[in-house]
């Protein structure tokens, strides 16, 4: 059969959960689901409408996977059984791809998996610390630290990373890479990585402490 | 017993006549053509041994085309025909009559399925397409060249018939049956006859009241003389075949005699017992003595044992009548009917699972049946349209589609009636209370029937709200009890919150409890969701592949009155032919005992094929001397005592083992490592295979299929054969066992292959090179999926692994089959396909 289907479809059903896009019979059962719709452009079902269409621009430069935030509602309750949850997350994949994701929001989704493959487990002011390095965005990261500091203090921040015994174990679960050159080529940036990382979250850390004791006093005084 | 006439082609001294076979190979239009050029399989077939015409042609089926082949059988003297097109359940019947026009034997033709199985799930292998078209037409030559001339059977008629199911579709089969004088049992599961259509209100579109204008229909059926009407009773056993059915009618116990209730309701009003109504959809309360519906017919009194607390009452209200008998038993009624025809109707989906719309939890929550009745003037609140939670009448209603349908978690199927019942009730509301705000939430509104669109318009300027949007979940304020339907408004793309005072919830139609085992019964098989499968979607909508047996209305699939009427009618007329007939032909394709090779002639105490026949058509006496026969009108020609008989003894006309073994070598004459070769039935597989074809399915032209009647029919030598000569891969499909044609054949397969897989095994073949299925007619992608993963099993062996396995297997397998050749009909084949075989290497040598 001479497939008359167009290319971003046959793309889009290549990636997980895209196979049964063109199932879609516009019931509205999802975009009625998703309780995020109300910051979305168009909302699955347009989305989904968009892909039968072939509209790749207007798909993978929205920003509605990017909200998506995976509660599978749409997916569990979907008549015709499309794994919306999955498609939204190939979509953002796809963006990356093909370059229609300004860096920042897929900067993050790499930074989270960088970390989370260092340690085994999440560990959140290195994944702050490579997001914001990643763009050399210092301004950026020293705007966290006002946020970080008293959470720290609270003890809702942990100071030291959590490991689990093998990370390699999670880098493994991503097929698209090889695990072992991954994990050698890994080994070598983040020491890197770790050391300017430390300095600035130690200057950061001092900045910080100082704004917060004037604030403190300049309190006190009022 | 019928009286049946000798069959010539018992006597298997023929007369032997040299073939002379024309082959004639179909375009299709550019059904075929398009993918493989049907010229070029006629030139091939030219080639063929005993082939002496071979043409080809743009539509084998019109008239010129039938008309070629006519002219052709008197023109070069033809003795056997095959036609390479379409498949067997389509025009098998039609080039038989062609043939048998012009004097030939109906059973001297063979089809070779070439769009089905190939062009239609091919078209990307064109050569390969080619390549099997050949094959596939080289297999029919090769099989109807050992073909004998038989005769159809002549069975008497037995002048009744049986309808099952007493809703409209029933009422009015029974109705045209009776016109035409025909005695016909009318047999219903519930104490009264009517069906859903008693339950409705109005009917759409002319808005009648619907049992205003069925229980005339109803007392009709009630006091007609050729009408036997069984209520409360159920089909339990359905022996025979067309013309000739016996059928046991269990009729469950009353507990009030019929004969002697006047239907006066004294006991209702003593009962003490009130239990919900199942008429009402259990909203209104009937008395543990009952009948369902004041138009109920018959008015006879039914007790509900379950519920009666045996205070005999009701005995003493019935006074001097004493029609109230504790004593009853169920009974069983035998029947003899010449034709069946089911009309089971549906049932409703229960929505509980589909969890965001809480029906069950919520109060104001309603099926729409549940609506029906509730603004129905003979429902349980006698048309006050009030809401559970307070008794108010709501001043808001939503009512919702697609509720478990068009949904692949439960029924992926559109119920077809829904979108028309639900603008009914809207309307109707409407009606009754203009001030009712209503909204429909939809999918896809359809309406296709005369004067359905204009309903629907009608919905529309009486001020019913209509959303596109199928509502993602409704919740309950705790308070006023009121719902909010959550839905987008698909065509503004907004959200919508919209709280009503209750909401109806449009429900699938389902097959009615009971299709499926009922379908064991009659054996004929349900489709994928469970309605009665028909003979074919379009030509033969009204009969199941079963001979004799019919089907009307919703049985077969949710359909709305008129239609259900008109299948009705339609089915009465399907049964009336064979019912005014006084006798009537049936298929000659039966199993012959050869007497001298069967083990108990020669004093044995063999019961093998009588312990396998599913209709007990063998007449067996082990250990006195005389060989087992088979009762022609009896036997189904299913094969399995065929495939069973370890004397080989037995054998089926059309179907017998040399036939088959010809097409073996014809289909693994060339490269036989590289192929798949699959057995099927004829009935779920074979239709499966030709499923795959219709929605075209693609999956790799290296699989050839041979069909027989039944799995059962496929002796372990034909699968040995295929071995023997070097088969890739071998499959046998038959239907999934509980819905067998042939009641128990593919079961039978399954025992057997499974010995026949061990033997493989330890003869060194692979084990996934041979795979024993099941597919249904409806599974086609399943059929695809099947062919796919054992043509992939090909690749990853390695042809050179397999020719490494066969080599080893080669010599064991030979000694074992050695016994084939003495079968009678089969040294025949043998000995051709060898000199064949030899001939061609010398071809190749020089």
């Amino acid at each position: 059969m001479d497939n008359t289907l167009n290319p971003f479809l046959l793309e889009v059903m290549e990636k997980p959960g895209g196979d049964k896009v063109q199932q879609c019979i516009q019931c509205a059962t999802c975009s009625g689901s998703c309780p995020v719709i109300e910051e979305m452009e168009y909302g699955p079902r347009r989305i989904m409408y968009l892909i039968q269409s072939g509209a790749e621009e207007q798909v993978l430069s929205s920003r509605d996977m990017w909200y998506c935030v995976s509660c599978y509602s749409c997916t569990s309750r979907c008549p015709r059984e499309i794994p919306i949850a999955e498609l939204m997350a190939s979509l953002r994949e796809l963006a990356v791809e093909k370059g229609y994701a300004e860096d920042k929001e897929s900067q993050f989704g790499q930074a989270f998996t960088e970390t989370y493959q260092h340690h085994g487990r999440l560990f959140e002011p290195e994944l702050m610390l490579r997001y914001y390095l990643r763009s050399w965005d210092i301004k950026g990261l020293l705007g966290m630290v006002p946020l970080a500091l008293p959470m720290l203090l609270k003890d809702k921040l942990p100071f030291w990373p959590e490991r689990i015994e093998n990370p390699a174990v999670m880098t493994a679960m991503r097929q698209d890479e090889e695990p072992g050159e991954a994990h050698s080529s890994k080994k070598r940036s983040s020491w890197w990585g770790w050391l300017i990382g430390a300095l600035l979250a130690l200057g950061g850390a001092l900045v910080g402490a100082l704004l917060w004791l004037v604030e403190l006093s300049l309190e006190e005084e009022l | 017993m019928a009286e049946v006439e000798k069959n010539k082609s018992e006597e298997h001294q023929f007369e032997e006549e040299e073939p002379r076979i024309g082959v004639y190979a179909c375009h299709c239009g550019s059904n075929i053509a398009s993918v493989l050029p049907p010229a070029e399989v006629a030139k091939y077939a030219e080639g063929l041994p005993g082939v002496v015409v071979a043409k080809d042609h743009h539509y084998m089926c019109s008239e010129p085309g039938q008309r070629m082949i006519q002219e052709d059988i008197k023109k070069y003297n033809l003795n056997r025909v095959v036609v390479s097109a379409c498949t067997v359940a389509m025009h098998e019947p039609t080039f038989r009559s062609c043939i048998s026009d012009v004097g030939l034997n109906p059973f001297m033709f063979e089809m070779a399925n070439i769009r089905e199985h190939d062009s239609w799930v091919h078209s990307h292998e064109k050569e390969a397409a080619l390549l099997k078209a050949k094959e596939l037409t080289a297999a029919a030559v090769n099989k109807v060249s050992y073909a004998r001339p038989l005769d159809m059977f002549k069975v008497p008629v037995t002048k009744r018939a049986l309808i099952i199911g007493g809703g409209i579709a029933g009422i009015s089969a029974a109705l045209d049956l009776a016109d035409m004088k025909i005695e016909t049992y009318l047999v219903e599961k519930t104490p009264s006859i009517g069906g859903r259509m008693a339950q409705l209100d109005k009917t759409f579109p002319t808005m009648d009241c619907s049992i205003c204008i069925e229980a005339p229909k109803m007392v009709d059926v009630g006091k007609n003389p050729y009408i036997h009407l069984l209520t409360y009773a159920e089909v339990r056993e359905v022996d025979g075949y067309i013309g000739n059915f016996k059928v046991k009618v269990e009729q469950k116990p009353r507990y009030v005699d019929a004969d002697s209730c006047t239907g006066c309701g004294l006991c209702v009003d003593v009962c003490p017992i009130t239990v919900p109504n199942e008429f009402e959809d259990g909203m209104g309360p009937r008395k543990a003595i009952y009948v369902p519906m004041d138009q109920a017919v018959p008015v006879i009194h039914t007790i509900d044992m379950d519920a009666c607390i045996k205070c005999y009452k009701c005995v003493e209200a019935c006074g001097d009548l004493s029609a109230i008998d504790f004593a009853q038993e169920p009974e069983i009624i035998e029947l003899d009917v010449g034709a069946i025809i089911v009309a089971t109707g549906y049932d409703t989906w229960d929505p509980t699972p589909l969890e965001e719309y809480g029906f069950g939890e919520f109060e104001n929550m309603m099926t729409m049946m549940e609506i029906e009745r509730l603004h129905c003037a003979g429902g349980p609140t006698v048309g006050e349209f009030i809401r559970p939670s307070d008794g108010k009448i709501p001043a808001s209603l939503a009512l919702i589609q697609c509720v478990g349908s068009r949904d692949k978690r439960y029924n992926e199927y559109c119920s077809g009636f829904c979108c028309m019942y639900t603008i009914k009730n809207a309307l109707l509301l409407k009606w009754l209370y203009p001030e009712m705000d209503i909204t429909i939430f939809y999918i896809d509104l359809r309406t296709p029937g005369k004067t359905y669109e204009e309903f629907y318009e009608r919905a529309r300027e009486a001020g019913v709200h209509f959303i596109k949007g199928r509502p993602s979940e409704v919740l309950e304020d705790p308070v006023t009890k009121n719902l909010i339907v959550h839905a987008e408004n698909a065509t503004l793309g907004t959200h919508v919150a919209l709280e009503v005072e209750m909401v109806g919830l449009a429900t699938a139609a389902i097959p009615s409890a009971g299709a499926a085992d009922l379908g064991r019964v009659l054996t004929v098989a349900n489709d994928g969701h469970g309605w009665f499968l028909e003979s074919h979607p379009k030509l033969k909508p009204l009969d199941t592949p079963t001979e004799g047996i019919y089907l009307a209305g919703s049985a077969q699939g949710p359909k709305d009155i008129p239609q259900c009427v008109s299948q009705g009618s339609g089915a009465a007329g399907r049964a009336s032919r064979v019912l005014m007939a006084d006798e009537w032909e049936i298929d000659p394709i039966v199993a012959y005992v050869w007497p001298d090779r069967c083990l108990n002639a020669k004093g044995g105490k063999c019961t093998i094929c009588y312990d396998v026949c599913p209709y007990g058509a063998v007449i067996n006496k082990p250990g006195s001397g005389e060989p087992s026969r088979i009762i022609p009108a009896k036997c189904h020609g299913c094969g399995t005592c065929v495939a069973e008989c370890p004397a080989n003894a037995i054998t089926q006309h059309h179907f017998t083992d040399g036939q088959v073994i010809a097409q073996i070598h014809s289909l693994l004459a060339d490269n036989p490592e590289g192929k798949v070769l699959a057995f099927t039935c004829r009935w779920c597989s074979g239709m499966g295979a030709d499923n795959a074809g219709t929605a075209h399915f693609e999956y790799p032209a290296n699989t050839r299929i041979i069909m027989v009647m039944c799995a059962g029919r496929v002796d372990p030598d034909f699968v040995m054969e295929a071995f023997r000569l070097g088969a890739g891969a071998v499959l046998v499909s038959g239907c999934h066992p509980q819905d067998c044609h042939y009641i128990s054949g593919r079961q039978h397969a399954g025992d057997r292959m499974e010995r026949v897989a061990k033997q493989l095994t330890r003869l060194g073949i692979s084990p996934e090179r041979f795979r024993v299925e099941s597919v249904s007619a409806t599974e086609g992608a399943k059929w695809a999926r099947i062919m796919k993963e054992m043509s992939g099993t090909l690749d990853e062996l390695t042809i050179d692994k397999i020719k490494e396995e066969n080599a080893l297997a080669h010599p064991k397998l030979a000694r074992r089959l050695n016994r084939l050749r003495q079968v009678p009909g089969v040294a025949p084949v043998l000995r051709l396909s060898e000199e064949m075989r030899l001939q061609g290497l010398e071809g190749g040598g020089a």
